[in-house]
């Protein structure tokens, strides 16, 4: 039995990495489930033992659990990415039409000059693999659409990292009747903003109207931009993904990298 | 009268943070936008003390209005 090996195995309750791949192959089944049975028995693999005093092994499990959609595959999408697989949530639906460009290796953590050319979504697949092989991950290289609505619908959280407000209204909207809560963050230049959708209209509050260069310009990002109001996306992910609270649910705030601030804007509801 | 006018991201560069000025009665929010050389187009959100405002919104003695740009990147 799995159970029994894993336990001949661990040591400290701590499963090292190189045995869990080990059993993987002997049991013929995935990383994943090994590591879930570990999990279960209270047995820590080696990936995930600096977590061990911040989630108890059931919310590690907990994690490994869930799904995740990821709606947009760049800047913000690629450093969330990175986080989840970290953390070990354990599938993702990575969405995202495009590919990469010279011009995003300024920012976008997926993209490296072997990667240019090809779809955002496929390089995330190749980054689990080096990663964190035993995270699922779902690529859709297509625009957010009711067409894929279906496949979100699995998605115990989404997550907004969109560069157009008319996709981001279809994607709240899609969010607010599917009674799936919406991560956003946006970017531009030193700041940003973050936010969680839950019972609220947050994003039609935050973009009341449409721009009249929507999808046209793209403004300038900064790396470290992306990499803060996308780890504070992650850290909302997360909250909602353990049911832990946070004040930032049908709320948000503003970030500003100059100034070295992150003002609470005052909740609406 | 007075207002409170505070400014977020962007939209500080080359103007100010939080600053007390002087208006006359009536001053709606697009008249300071437009004041301070913003154009109505980059405007997010406005709030007069923490609550949602209109652009036709006129300004009271003592209100804090905050002006945020859109911020759309991704």
């Amino acid at each position: 039995m799995l159970i029994d090996r894993l336990r001949e195995k661990s040591q400290d309750n701590i499963l090292l990495f190189t045995d869990a791949l080990i059993l993987a192959e002997q049991y013929n089944v995935g990383l994943l489930e090994v590591e879930q049975a570990a999990l279960a028995d209270n047995i820590w693999p080696e990936r995930y033992q600096r977590h061990q005093d911040i989630f108890s092994a059931a919310q590690q499990h907990q994690l490994l659990d869930s799904t995740v959609a990821l709606i947009g595959c760049g800047g913000l999408g690629g450093q969330v990415f990175e986080e989840l697989i970290r953390l070990g949530v354990g599938q993702i639906i990575a969405i995202d039409p495009d590919s990469f460009a010279a011009h995003n290796l300024n920012r976008q953590l997926l993209c490296t000059v072997e990667e240019l050319g090809r779809f955002k979504v496929q390089a995330a697949v190749r980054r689990a693999h080096l990663v964190n092989p035993a995270i699922k991950v779902i690529p859709l290289a297509l625009a957010f659409s009711p067409v894929i609505h279906e496949e979100v619908c699995q998605a115990k959280v989404v997550i907004d990292c969109l560069d157009s407000v008319a996709d981001r209204h279809q994607l709240a909207e899609f969010c607010r009747t599917s009674r799936i809560p919406l991560v956003h963050g946006a970017v531009e230049k030193w700041f940003g903003q973050i936010g969680v959708q839950k019972e609220s209209d947050l994003i039609k509050e935050l973009y009341p109207k449409i721009p009249l260069h929507d999808k046209i310009t793209s403004p300038s990002v900064l790396s470290c931009t992306v990499a803060a109001v996308a780890s504070l996306q992650v850290a909302e992910a997360i909250k909602l993904l353990l049911n832990l609270n946070s004040p930032l649910v049908d709320n948000w705030k503003s970030v500003d990298l100059l100034s070295c601030e992150i003002e609470e804007i005052g909740s609406q509801h | 009268m007075k207002v409170t006018v505070k400014l977020f991201a962007f939209f500080r560069a080359g103007r100010f943070k939080v600053e007390e000025r002087e208006y006359p009665e009536p001053t709606a929010v697009s008249e300071v936008i437009e004041g301070l050389g913003i154009n109505l187009d980059e405007i997010g959100i406005t709030m007069i003390n923490s609550r949602h405002c209109q652009f036709e919104t006129l300004l009271k003695e003592g209100d804090n209005l905050a002006i945020f740009p859109v911020i759309g990147g991704g």
